[in-house]
């Protein structure tokens, strides 16, 4: 085991490593949250919880354990189902938020 | 995520939502299969869009989450319905006219010859008649590609044919053959006999024996110029016939009889000045105008003892949608003139008048035949009637008309040789 691998496993959940190792999506391994951005304007989010918060400059958005935060201005959420969102505006920024 | 017209076909409404727990509810929502879209915040307040049908599942959401909802517009085709309810007969009209188009334009109601010049449309015509093709028949019954064959071989000079519908319209296009070389008949000989009795002034014959010479004089119907044309071997005896078409200028001086009578009554149409303009409309078979009912009514008000005279003009019209599909409707008007004829008499000067006129005009014709008129006799006598006039005219014309050439004639000759 050399130095990459240890710190790989350092920070790499075992599902993650698994996924990696046989090469499948790690969004349904280990059901991590999808986003798919287009340009500055568009956000597509999948595998999501919930939202946590709306407002025009903040999407609190919940994950598996992890919450995300789209932050920018007139942030619209243009379609809202089972199986994805769609969150449109001039989006500044996307942080991710860990639960202690 | 939907289309826009899916969402239009199935309804949908603009909501505001209120409260503390909007996030909540949208969750709830989410986890009800309830779609939402266009969610926006404005302030406290957040709109958006939901499924009609979706928004009967809300209540016990909302009474979960402590929000509320008021529905801001009604968009979608389901919304429309009391809208065409109220007006339903007008779109089942609209229906049953669109049906009755798609009907009426399966049927020839229009046909169109082009590119004919030596085949008559007559002769066309009589040809889609015997082909049992005619108008209010159904497009699809007509094989055009065997009809096209049919026409080719119906007419000789036909080179190219083409039939095929526009619309309600048929087609019959063809190509004549420009260059048609002439037909070579086998000619069976011809002479040239007299038309009328009297005195050749002159003869110029360019083919056949001529018969007479000028000064003779002829009969109707003798022979002036003859088709056959011996041929003599070299003791000058008549061995064969050759036979040709007589031709030749000859001219007759001959007498001409005119005889013209003018009765003194003659009949003038008097207009009343009662007309009636009215419309009609024919649709297929059926035929309504207003002229039947004019004439009930005038009948029940005013009756008349006398039959009354009529002079009726039809100006008649097709119905042609989009250039092309013509419709088995028509309309049109019909202008009608009530007259009666009235009887009016001559003055003896009218009537010499009248047939002076005449008289020029008969001379006229002939001068434009080529007719020299050399000697005329003109004489105007009143009878019980009225007037004649009687002329007898002698004249310098053309004669000759072809005959064919009887078989017992060259034989005959043959005999007499």
């Amino acid at each position: 085991m050399n130095r990459h691998d240890i710190f790989k496993q350092d920070i790499m959940s075992a599902g993650e490593r698994f996924a990696d190792a046989f090469s499948l999506p790690k969004d349904v391994v280990v059901n991590a949250t999808l986003f798919h951005m287009v340009g500055a304007s568009e956000l597509f989010v999948e595998n999501f919880k919930g939202i946590i918060s709306y407002t025009c400059h903040e999407v609190l958005i919940k994950g598996n354990r992890i919450k995300y935060c789209v932050c920018g201005d007139c942030l619209t959420i243009e379609h809202y189902s089972n199986e994805d969102m769609k969150i449109s505006g001039q989006i500044k920024e996307v942080k991710v938020i860990r639960e202690t | 995520m939907q289309n826009r017209w899916i969402r239009f076909v199935k309804g949908f409404l603009v909501i505001k939502v209120d409260g503390d727990y909007m996030e909540r509810f949208f969750n709830m929502c989410r986890m009800h299969q309830i779609d939402l879209w266009e969610i926006k915040k404005e302030q406290d307040i957040c709109m958006c869009e939901a499924y009609a049908a979706d928004f009967l599942k809300m209540p016990p959401l909302l009474r979960k989450t402590g929000t509320k909802v008021h529905v801001v517009q009604k968009k979608g085709l389901p919304f429309y319905f009391p809208f065409i309810k109220k007006r339903i007969i007008f779109f089942a009209g609209v229906m049953l006219c669109l049906i009755m188009l798609n009907y009426v334009t399966e049927y020839v109601w229009a046909i169109e010859y082009v590119g004919n010049l030596q085949v008559s449309d007559d002769e066309l015509s009589d040809f889609l008649e015997q082909e049992d093709i005619h108008y209010g028949m159904k497009k699809s019954s007509i094989n055009c590609e065997e009809k096209e064959k049919k026409l080719r071989e119906a007419f000789q000079n036909v080179t190219w044919t083409s039939i095929y519908f526009e619309g309600t319209k048929l087609y019959i296009e063809v190509k004549e053959n420009e260059k048609t070389e002439p037909v070579q008949i086998e000619t069976k000989g011809t002479d040239l006999v007299a038309n009328e009795a009297g005195t050749i002034t002159s003869i110029v014959t360019r083919n056949g024996v001529p018969r007479v010479k000028a000064g003779d004089t002829v009969e109707q119907g003798q022979v002036l110029v003859s088709g056959g044309v011996p041929v003599y071997d070299e003791s000058q005896t008549v061995i064969d016939y050759q036979i040709y078409d007589a031709d030749a200028d000859i001219f007759i001086r001959t007498p001409i009889e005119y005889n013209s009578s003018i009765n003194s009554g003659y009949p003038v149409m008097i207009y009343t000045g009662k007309r009636v303009n009215t419309g009609f409309a024919q649709i297929g078979d059926y035929y309504i105008d207003g002229l039947s009912l004019w004439d009930f009514v005038e009948k029940h008000i005013s009756p008349k003892k006398d039959e009354t005279l009529y002079e009726t003009a039809t100006e008649k019209h097709q119905v042609v949608l989009l250039d092309n599909i013509y419709l088995p409707v028509y309309y049109g008007k019909i202008d009608r003139k009530e007259y009666y004829i009235k009887y009016f008499t001559y003055t003896d000067e009218e009537m010499e008048h009248k047939l002076s006129d005449n008289f020029e005009k008969f001379i006229l014709g002939l001068q434009q035949k080529g007719v020299q008129i050399v000697e005329k006799n003109v004489k105007m006598e009143k009878n019980s009637s009225g007037m004649e006039l009687n002329g007898s005219l002698l004249v310098v014309k053309q004669t000759g008309e072809a005959v064919d050439i009887p078989v017992n004639t060259i034989q005959e000759d043959e005999t007499k040789e």
